[in-house]
């Protein structure tokens, strides 16, 4: 005698069960066979075989080169801060060679020379000897930024333009002598304006006018009628240089 | 490239660095070294060292005279005005040569800017003449305004003068020294000649017109009135003509002038030339 009707209504069950279960497997396996009746693996399964096989060996790569880039940039940086802290050692002996009270002119100029040879970063440290400097200092720091201005004619003419046009109170007459020979010299083109702005500054030989002049840059030293001729006749040879105008004959 | 270059920049610069601190890189000629002015403003005058060779000598007397010496005849230059002469800055270690080599025409140019307006040096140094040693003792100066507005002109920028005393060391160095730069135009005609250059180019016209006829009147005290004087005198006399006529042209025509050749120049005869005495 059969069992229950409980027990037979879980044996059906079990049995669609199985039976559902045989057939998903078929499905698949005629999917399966679908696939390699169809010409094999599709790209996603090539891409994975490929990754599983090259991966290792690209991740291997990849890990290399960042390594040895960081390495290189750090060891590019380290020696780039080696060479500056050398570079500010040695700068330093010659700024403090030309800044001897007794120094020669000789010696002035090479140390002027051999500080241009560090480039755009010593134009400032000339520039300032040739505000505080003696006539030695002054005569190499000249000589240091002529070879500068060569060198670096964008950065050291703006430079120039910028002492000319704007920086007026942080030197003195001489200074600015010696930066409107140097625009000449340097033919720094962009500096033309702020010398005719200065030829429009200068004085007569009033009292007067001399001492509005010399409320404009820097006091020290006091500009004199010769050192502010001078000036005139610098401008003159200076636009010259860049084209236009010809020198004043002097008296 | 780039990035090599700015490793390269600071050896050659390293390089050049060593060029300049080694002693042992010095030429042969020692290089004159410079002088501070101090900040000192108006007109100055170096006094740099005197130097000793092949003899014992001290060097420090014959440097006191000559600042003694110096200083009465700056403090008496005409056209300086009064207590206005010029100030003696003292270079210790500062040598130039005699041939004047060191004054190139960037470091007069500086000088002049500085207003020094003399570089005055001496030397004393042994010499055998007659059997016996003898004292070689000069005294130079270099005019610094001049070498730097005439360069090229007759009146040369380096002067000096010596004398050769048989009998020892310098027995009165401040008379000594007196006579030496007495001698000839003498030194008070060319330091009223700087000074009148310098005062002309500040269009100080009057003062410069006092000055160059100081110079002036000297030369012609030198030349005690003979109808052809020494060629260095003449030329001498000729470079201050020009300068005082130079003078008197830029005070005319400068619409600022209103000093006595303007005032006066038709009293005072030819107002370009020098009053007589």
């Amino acid at each position: 005698m059969p069992a229950s009707v409980e027990e037979r209504l879980a044996k059906v069950e079990s049995d669609v069960a199985a039976i559902v279960a045989t057939l998903g497997l078929r499905q698949a396996a005629e999917e399966t066979d679908a696939k390699a009746a169809a010409g094999g693996k599709d790209v996603w399964d090539k891409a994975g075989i490929l990754i599983q096989l090259v991966g290792p060996i690209v991740a291997g790569l990849v890990i290399w080169y960042v390594g040895f880039a960081v390495k290189d940039s750090v060891d590019v940086a380290l020696h780039r801060q080696e060479v500056e802290i050398s570079s500010a050692t040695e700068m330093q002996a010659l700024i403090g060679k030309l800044q001897e009270t007794d120094v020669g002119e000789a010696d002035a100029k090479a140390a002027a020379l051999a500080l241009a040879a560090f480039g755009v970063p010593a134009a400032n440290i000339l520039v300032f000897e040739l505000q505080t400097g003696g006539a030695s200092a002054r005569s190499g720091a000249q000589v240091g930024l002529e070879l500068l201005v060569k060198a670096h004619p964008d950065t050291v003419c703006e430079m120039f333009r910028w002492l000319l046009d704007e920086g007026r109170r942080y030197s003195g007459w001489p200074a600015h002598l010696a930066v409107v020979e140097l625009v000449g010299r340097g033919r720094c083109l962009q500096a033309r304006t702020a010398l005719t702005r200065l030829q429009a500054l200068l004085p007569d030989s009033t009292p007067d006018t001399i001492a509005k002049f010399a409320g404009q840059i820097a006091p020290d030293p006091p500009p004199s009628v010769s050192g502010v001729e001078d000036i005139r006749a610098a401008i003159d040879v200076s636009l010259a240089a860049l084209g236009g105008t010809k020198p004043a004959a002097s008296p | 490239m780039r990035g090599s270059f700015k490793i390269v920049r600071p050896l050659l610069a390293g390089s050049l660095l060593l060029l300049v601190t080694l002693p042992g890189s010095a030429p042969a000629l020692a290089a004159m070294k410079g002088c501070d002015t101090g900040g000192v403003s108006g007109f100055k005058v170096f006094l740099s060292d005197v130097s000793v060779t092949g003899l014992q000598a001290d060097p420090g007397k014959l440097s006191e005279a000559l600042y003694f010496v110096l200083d009465g005849k700056l403090q008496s230059l005409p056209g300086a005005g009064p207590g206005a002469g010029p100030q003696i800055i003292r270079c210790p270690g500062r040598q130039p040569n005699i041939s004047g080599q060191d004054y190139t025409a960037s470091l007069v140019k500086a000088l002049n800017t500085d207003d020094v307006l003399l570089d005055l040096w001496g030397s004393i140094a042994a010499r055998e003449g007659g059997g016996q040693q003898q004292e070689d003792v000069w005294v130079a100066y270099y005019l610094i305004p001049l070498a730097n507005y005439d360069p090229h002109g007759a009146v040369k920028p380096l002067q000096h003068a010596n004398v050769s005393n048989p009998v020892g060391p310098l027995l009165d160095p401040v008379a000594d020294i007196q006579a030496m730069l007495d001698r000839g135009p003498g030194f008070d005609t060319y330091a009223s000649i700087v000074l009148g250059l310098k005062l002309a180019k500040n269009r100080e016209y009057d003062n410069a017109r006092a000055a160059l006829c100081a110079a002036q009147s000297r030369l012609a005290a030198a030349s005690g009135g003979a109808a052809t004087p020494d060629p260095q005198t003449a030329a001498l006399s000729a470079y201050v003509g020009d300068k005082l006529q130079q003078n008197y042209d830029a005070a005319i025509h400068d619409s600022h002038y209103k000093g006595a050749m303007r005032q006066l120049g038709d009293l005072l005869g030819k107002p370009n030339e020098c009053p007589a005495g």
